[in-house]
C-alpha cells in the first residue's frame, strides 16, 4: 500500500513545550514519536490536551522547551530562524483550525502565495494552484475573496494553499471541524488520494472519530502525554 | 514571483485606503510646509539680492578720507599740499579719483576681476518743464560699464549703448514722474549749478525702488562737467567671477591700492545677515513640523501594522521571512512618502503661487517695486525629501521589526 514509507521523516525525542507565565502551562510532556515518511496519521484526543502545540511544534511554528526534532535525519534546533522559514515554505503546508486566508487577496492568490513566498518563476504555476482549486471544489471561485465565501469555502482555500508547494508533510489542525460531514468526507478521501498518489505525509488532528479511523495510524494525546499509538490494522 | 513583498504591499496600501491617505496627507503637509515658509522668505531675499547685485558692480573703488587716515605715508604726501587740507571739507573733491586709468591698470591682474567700469555718481536735479526731481546721477562709459553691471537687460525702451554726450537714461518710476518719455528733453543740475540739456534715450527698470526712482544714466564726459570734476571720477566698479568672492577679492584690492574698496556683500550685509538669522529659526520650526508630522505617522503604522499581526503570522507560517515582512510594510512607507513627497511640492508651488498673488493684490511692496519671484528652495526640497523618506522608514522600521520577530503562533493568536 504504502511504498517507501520505511523512510523517517520526523523523529521527535524527548519533546517538552511549557507555557510561561504566571502559571506556566506544561503541554507537551518527553514526547517521542516517529513519523515515517508518507503515513497517513491522525491525533486525537479531549480539547486542551496539546494537539494543536503538538502540531505548531511538529510545523516549526514553535520552538520546543526542550528535546530534539529531526526532520529527515537533521536536528531542527541549529536551524536559523532563516533556513526554518525555507523549510516551512518548501516542505511543510499547514492548516489551521481557522482558516486564516488573507482577507485582501482572492482565493487564487492565496494558494498561490506559498509558491510567491518561494520566490520561483513559473508560469505554469497559475494553472497548479487553478488546478487544485478545482480539486477542491472551488473552480468557480478563483477570483473571490475570502469575506466573500463561506466558512467551508475558505478552508477548502486553506488546503489548497497547503497543497500548492507540493510539501512532504501537511498539518491540518481540526480541518473539517466547520465543515458538514459530506464535505468532510469528500476532504478526507482527497487527502487520502493525495496521500496515496504522490506519497505526501499527512498529519491530522480531529474530534471526527469515524474520520480517525480512515487513518494508517492513530495517536491519542492527553493531558500532553501520547497514550495510545496505534497502526491501523486495515492499512498493514 | 521575485518581489512578492511588492505584490504584498501594493495590495495592503489599497486595501487599507483610509489608513494610507492619512499617512500621505501628514507627510504631504509636512514638505509643503517644510518647503514653503523658507521658500517664500529665501525668494523674497534671493530676489533683493539677486537685484541689488545685479544693479550694482559687484567690487566698488572709491576714495575716502579714512583711507588718508590709514595710510601714514599717502596722508603725510596729501597734507604736503595745503590746498587738499581746505578741500577735504568738501564732499565732493575728497572722493575723487585722479588717475582711474593708473589704478585700473594696477588691479587688472587681479584673478578674479572680469570688468572695470570708471563712474561718477553725485546727486543731481532732474527738471523737465515744471517737474523738478532729485536723482543720483550716473556718469559712465557705457561700453566699460554694460560689462560691469548688465544695464541692457533692464532697458525697457530705448537703449543705452549708445549714451553719448548729449544723452541720458532714467529710471522708469522718474520717467513718470517727469512725464518723459525716450526723445524727450530733460535738464540735469548738478550742485554747484552747472546744468546740461540732455535728450533721453533710454528708460530703465530694475525692480528695484531705490533705482527705478533715482537712477538716471549720463556718459562720463557729462557727469564730470555737471558736478565740476574736471577729469576726475568717484570710483572704479568691478565685476568679479565669483560674487561670494567678493570679500576676498575686496581685501586684495584694497591692499593693492590703498583706497576705499566696498563689496556688494559688505553693502547688502543686512539682507544677507537677515537670511542667516532666518535659516537659524527656520531650523527650529522645521523641527517642530518633523517632529509632529513623524509621531503621528508612527502612530499610525504603528496602529496599521498591529492590525496586520495575524496576516503576518500566516505570512510566516508560509515560509516569510522577516526581513520579508519588515520590507512589506517599509515598502509602503516609502511609496507613500514619495507620493505624498510629489504632492508636497505641488502643494508647496501652489502655496507659493496663492501667496505671490496676495502681495500682488496688496500691490505695492516696499524694498522692490514689483512682486518677487517665489521659487521653491532646492536646499528645502533637498531637506523635505530627505524628512518624508526617513521618518516614514523610521516610523515603518520599529513597528514592523516587532511584529516580524514575533512567532507565527505568537502572531497569528495575537
Ligand atoms: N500560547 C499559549 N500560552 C499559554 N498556554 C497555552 C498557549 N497555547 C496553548 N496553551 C495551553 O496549552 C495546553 C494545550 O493547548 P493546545 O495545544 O491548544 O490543546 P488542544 O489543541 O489539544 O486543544 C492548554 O492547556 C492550553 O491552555
Ligand atoms: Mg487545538
Amino acid at each position: 500500500m504504502h511504498s517507501g514509507a520505511e523512510k523517517t521523516l520526523i523523529k521527535m525525542e524527548n519533546i517538552n513545550k511549557i507555557y510561561k507565565g504566571v502559571q506556566p502551562v506544561h503541554a507537551l510532556k518527553d514526547i517521542n514519536l516517529t513519523i515515517r515518511k508518507g503515513e497517513f496519521l491522525t491525533i486525537v484526543g479531549p480539547s486542551g490536551s496539546g494537539k494543536s502545540t503538538m502540531m505548531h511544534v511538529l510545523g516549526l511554528l514553535d520552538t520546543p522547551t526542550s528535546g530534539k526534532l529531526h526532520y529527515i535525519g537533521q536536528e531542527t534546533s541549529k536551524w536559523n530562524e532563516k533556513q526554518k522559514a525555507e523549510f516551512r515554505n518548501k516542505e511543510i503546508g499547514f492548516i489551521f483550525q481557522a482558516h486564516l486566508l488573507l482577507p485582501e487577496f482572492t482565493a487564487l492568490e492565496n494558494v498561490l502565495m506559498p509558491y510567491y513566498i518561494s520566490r520561483k518563476t513559473n508560469s505554469k504555476m497559475k494553472d497548479r494552484a487553478k488546478e487544485i482549486l478545482m480539486l477542491v471544489g472551488l473552480s468557480d471561485k478563483l477570483y473571490s475573496k475570502p469575506p466573500q465565501l463561506s466558512g467551508g469555502q475558505n478552508q477548502r482555500v486553506a488546503i489548497a494553499r497547503a497543497l500548492m508547494n507540493n510539501p512532504s508533510v501537511v498539518f491540518a489542525d481540526e480541518p473539517t471541524g466547520a465543515l458538514d460531514q459530506q464535505t468532510s468526507a469528500d476532504i478526507y478521501n482527497l487527502f487520502r488520494k493525495i496521500n496515496s498518489e504522490e506519497n505526501m505525509t499527512f498529519i491530522i488532528v480531529t474530534h471526527e472519530r469515524n474520520l480517525a479511523q480512515k487513518a494508517d495510524r492513530i495517536i491519542e494525546i492527553v493531558d500532553g502525554k501520547i497514550i495510545r499509538d496505534e497502526i491501523m490494522s486495515s492499512y498493514n | 514571483m521575485r518581489f512578492y513583498e511588492l505584490f504584498i504591499a501594493f495590495k495592503y496600501l489599497k486595501a487599507n485606503l483610509r489608513q494610507s491617505i492619512i499617512i500621505t496627507i501628514a507627510i504631504t503637509i509636512g514638505v509643503a510646509l517644510i518647503i514653503w515658509i523658507p521658500s517664500i522668505n529665501l525668494s523674497f531675499f534671493g530676489d533683493l539680492i539677486d537685484k541689488s547685485v545685479s544693479s550694482a558692480p559687484n567690487i566698488t573703488i572709491t576714495k575716502e578720507l579714512d583711507t588718508f587716515k590709514r595710510n601714514k605715508s599717502s596722508f603725510d604726501l596729501f597734507f604736503a599740499d595745503r590746498t587738499l587740507l581746505l578741500k577735504d571739507q568738501v564732499q565732493t573733491r575728497k572722493r575723487n579719483i585722479k588717475s582711474y586709468k593708473q589704478i585700473m591698470n594696477q588691479v587688472k591682474h587681479v584673478e578674479q576681476i572680469e570688468a572695470m567700469a570708471p563712474f561718477v555718481s553725485e546727486q543731481g536735479f532732474i527738471i523737465k518743464a515744471a517737474e523738478e526731481r532729485g536723482a543720483q546721477v550716473r556718469g559712465i562709459i557705457p561700453e566699460l560699464e554694460t560689462k560691469v553691471v548688465d544695464i541692457e537687460k533692464d532697458i525697457i525702451r530705448g537703449g543705452i549703448k549708445n549714451l553719448g554726450i548729449n544723452d541720458i537714461v532714467i529710471g522708469v518710476t522718474l520717467a513718470e514722474k517727469l512725464n518723459a518719455e525716450v526723445g524727450d528733453r530733460v535738464t540735469v543740475t548738478g550742485p554747484r549749478g552747472i546744468s546740461r540739456n540732455l535728450k533721453v534715450i533710454g528708460i530703465i527698470s530694475t525692480g528695484l525702488r531705490s533705482k527705478d526712482e533715482f537712477q538716471v544714466y549720463v556718459s562720463l564726459k557729462s557727469g564730470q562737467q555737471v558736478f565740476d570734476l574736471g577729469n576726475d571720477v568717484n570710483g572704479i566698479g568691478i565685476k568679479i567671477k565669483d560674487i561670494y568672492e567678493a570679500n576676498k577679492v575686496a581685501a586684495e584690492l584694497r591692499e593693492i591700492t590703498g583706497l576705499n574698496v566696498d563689496s556688494w556683500m559688505e553693502d547688502n550685509k543686512q539682507i544677507l545677515d537677515q537670511i542667516n538669522r532666518f535659516k537659524l529659526i527656520i531650523v527650529f520650526i522645521n523641527f517642530l513640523i518633523i517632529f509632529s508630522a513623524a509621531s503621528s505617522i508612527t502612530s499610525v503604522f504603528i496602529m496599521l501594522i498591529a492590525s496586520k499581526a495575524k496576516e503576518i503570522g500566516i505570512l510566516k507560517s508560509m515560509g516569510a521571512k522577516n526581513h520579508s515582512v519588515m520590507a512589506i510594510f517599509i515598502i509602503q512607507a516609502l511609496f507613500l512618502s514619495l507620493l505624498a513627497y510629489v504632492l508636497g511640492i505641488i502643494c508647496a508651488k501652489l502655496l507659493l503661487m496663492w501667496y505671490a498673488s496676495l502681495i500682488a493684490q496688496a500691490g505695492e511692496t516696499f524694498l522692490t517695486s514689483e512682486v518677487p519671484v517665489f521659487r521653491i528652495s532646492p536646499q528645502y526640497a533637498v531637506l523635505a525629501f530627505f524628512y518624508s523618506t526617513v521618518t516614514s522608514i523610521l516610523a515603518s522600521v520599529i513597528p514592523s521589526y516587532q511584529a516580524a520577530k514575533l512567532n507565527p503562533v505568537e502572531a497569528i493568536n495575537a
